[in-house]
């Protein structure tokens, strides 16, 4: 038996989990920032840095508590080292390593995005690779080929903004707010989406995506018609988005073979998209893994996951290690592109 | 009273082992921004230097500002997490002090500079590079400090040396000129806070709950919105 204790705070969340043997969560705290840059219509990377600090103790007191744990009964420390925002990675790093130092256990640098792919163990450790994970936020638009543990493939990424920015950009146009994936979601659910019918940004075009257009649209089609209704906007932008992203997705594991899709990332929280998603895959007799939404957007669980299971595979990080905010999935080569 | 300081807010990382005012082990490193690679494994060496265990530490020290941001964050982080580890107190003690520290005479007790200091070179500047064309400042005299930490343009922040001071830190050593401009003063270059200073700082004053002890960021954030690399929505 293997106790991790993982932290997180590689962007505005600042999280900390205990899991053991790579799959059972015996706690999951995550304090979000969200509101502390609200104001800001986003993430402020010095204000979230000092946010993490401030935080420090109280998420890590919290979640031994909750595992009804002390230090004695932590076998692993792991923490987030990358990618993200430097400042807020050091802070997650550095109470890592200090653990590791006090609790005289080993410590585990972790890679993210690789953290987003083994939420989906979490919940179905018997879930068997070849696997496509579609993995969308405010930073990434992935689709990719899981061909076992640690064994990625990047089959499609976007060549201009993230679904999730360009969520954010789309309702900060419409004046929604921030965070702006939520709003859209929850404004899209009172209008018709089929009313305005939007581009699909290279629909047909390989796996990979581009959202910066599909943006572009929705502003000049509200010059266009100023009486627009925003709940139809909304609606129809989200269709659009959603469309996109769940065919790729499932063009990806077809032309692969995969047996089964997963979605993961902030953006998985999106409720349309994960209605779509579901559909599609049942329509293809693909096994289809959500994971919850409490492990879809950051959290320490999944990089407790993924700590378990690179220990084993690399050994322990050393303590003379750092943050890397542009650290990359440890991919293969990229897959050649099969053609449409 | 066995005390482990640290010092990793400017360029320099910093541990000290401490019983009472002796010295037990120090270790330094001047570093860019490796202050988080330098400074779990500088903890742990200097407990080996001292022949000290990480579990007969009394308390921990740590500077905690005015100074680079993320530095003073990297040492925060790590000490309030080994005193939170080890249920131990922590006492916060300013960066532009353990600077002015380094013409302390740790015998004086209750006194900053030794007098024979004072007599012939009048009071300490400490200046510490604030980056952005700024400078952290304050000015030290027998007694302790006279006001509050400002911080400046070091054009600015110059004005306010007196004939007699003493001038040291990152800070001045960035804006030599200006500073070794100053009437009658001298600029000491190549002072860096010391650990050790850290820790002999800290005896007598009171020791606080990890969290009680923050940073000293004197400058407000730059609002400058992330969207690139923010990641959840
Ligand atoms: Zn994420």
């Amino acid at each position: 038996m293997t106790v991790v204790l993982a932290i997180e705070t590689s962007c505005d969340e600042t999280a900390v989990a205990i899991v053991r043997d790579g799959i059972e969560v015996l706690a999951n705290v995550v304090s979000s920032q969200v509101e502390i840059h609200a104001p800001f219509g986003g993430v402020v990377p010095e204000v979230a840095s000092r946010a993490h600090l401030e935080m420090l103790e109280p998420v890590l007191a919290r979640a031994l508590t909750d595992a009804s744990m002390t230090g004695a009964d932590v076998d692993v420390v792991a923490a987030t080292h990358g990618p993200g925002l430097i400042g807020a990675l050091l802070i997650g790093v550095s109470e890592a390593k200090a653990l590791a130092l006090a609790w005289n256990v080993p410590y585990v640098g972790v890679n993210h995005m690789e953290g987003h792919l083994f939420a989906t163990f979490l919940e179905r450790p018997d879930l068997e690779p070849p696997l496509v994970v579609l993995l969308v936020s405010g930073g990434h638009t992935l689709i990719i080929h899981l061909e076992a543990l640690g064994q990625y493939r990047i089959l499609g990424s976007t060549i201009d903004d993230a679904a999730g920015e360009a969520f954010d950009k789309v309702a900060r146009y419409l004046g929604l707010g921030y965070p702006g994936g939520p709003r859209i979601d929850q404004l899209a659910k009172e209008g018709d989406r089929d009313a305005i019918v939007f581009p699909r940004g290279m629909l047909n075009e390989g796996l990979d995506f581009s959202f910066s257009g599909m943006k572009t649209s929705v502003i000049n089609y509200v010059r266009k018609h100023r009486d627009a209704n925003n709940a139809d906007l909304a609606a129809g932008f989200q269709e659009a988005v959603v469309d996109v992203l769940v065919s790729k997705a499932m063009r990806a594991a077809e032309q692969t073979q995969a047996k089964g899709v997963c979605l993961g990332g902030g953006v998985a929280a999106n409720s349309r998209l994960r209605e779509r998603f579901v559909q599609e895959a049942e329509v293809r007799g693909l096994q289809c893994l959500i994971p919850d939404r409490s492990f879809c957007t950051d959290n320490a669980a999944m990089i407790a996951a993924a700590a378990h299971w690179r220990l084993g595979e690399d050994g322990p990080t050393g303590l003379d290690s750092g943050a890397y905010p542009g650290l990359g999935l440890p991919v293969m080569e990229r897959w050649a592109r099969p053609s449409d | 009273m066995l005390t482990l300081a640290v010092t990793s807010s400017t360029g320099v990382v910093g541990v000290a082992i401490t019983r009472d005012r002796e010295v037990l082990s120090e270790c330094h490193v001047v570093t860019d921004r490796r202050h988080a690679e330098e400074l779990t494994p500088m903890i742990r060496e200097a407990l080996g230097f001292a022949g000290v265990g990480l579990d007969e530490i009394d308390r921990f020290a740590v500077d905690v500002g005015p100074g680079r941001f993320t530095g003073l964050r990297v040492g925060l982080a790590t000490v309030r997490t080994l005193a939170f580890a080890k249920h131990k107190p922590v006492v916060g003690v300013s960066s532009l002090e353990v600077l002015a520290a380094t013409v302390l005479d740790p015998s004086a007790k209750g006194s900053l500079l030794s007098p024979a200091a004072t007599k012939s070179e009048g009071c300490v500047v400490a200046v510490i590079d604030a980056r952005r064309s700024e400078v952290f400042q304050q000015r030290f005299g027998p007694d302790g400090p006279f006001g509050e930490p400002s911080f400046g343009s070091p054009q600015n922040m110059a004005r306010l040396v007196l004939p007699g001071d003493v001038i040291l830190g990152d800070g001045a050593d960035r804006y030599a000129e200006i500073y070794g401009a100053c009437d009658g003063a001298t600029h000491r270059i190549g002072i860096e806070p010391l650990a050790a200073n850290v820790a002999r700082l800290s005896v007598g004053r009171p020791a606080q709950e990890g969290p009680q002890v923050v940073p000293v960021y004197l400058r407000d954030p730059d609002v400058k919105v992330n969207i690139k690399t923010r990641h959840n929505t």
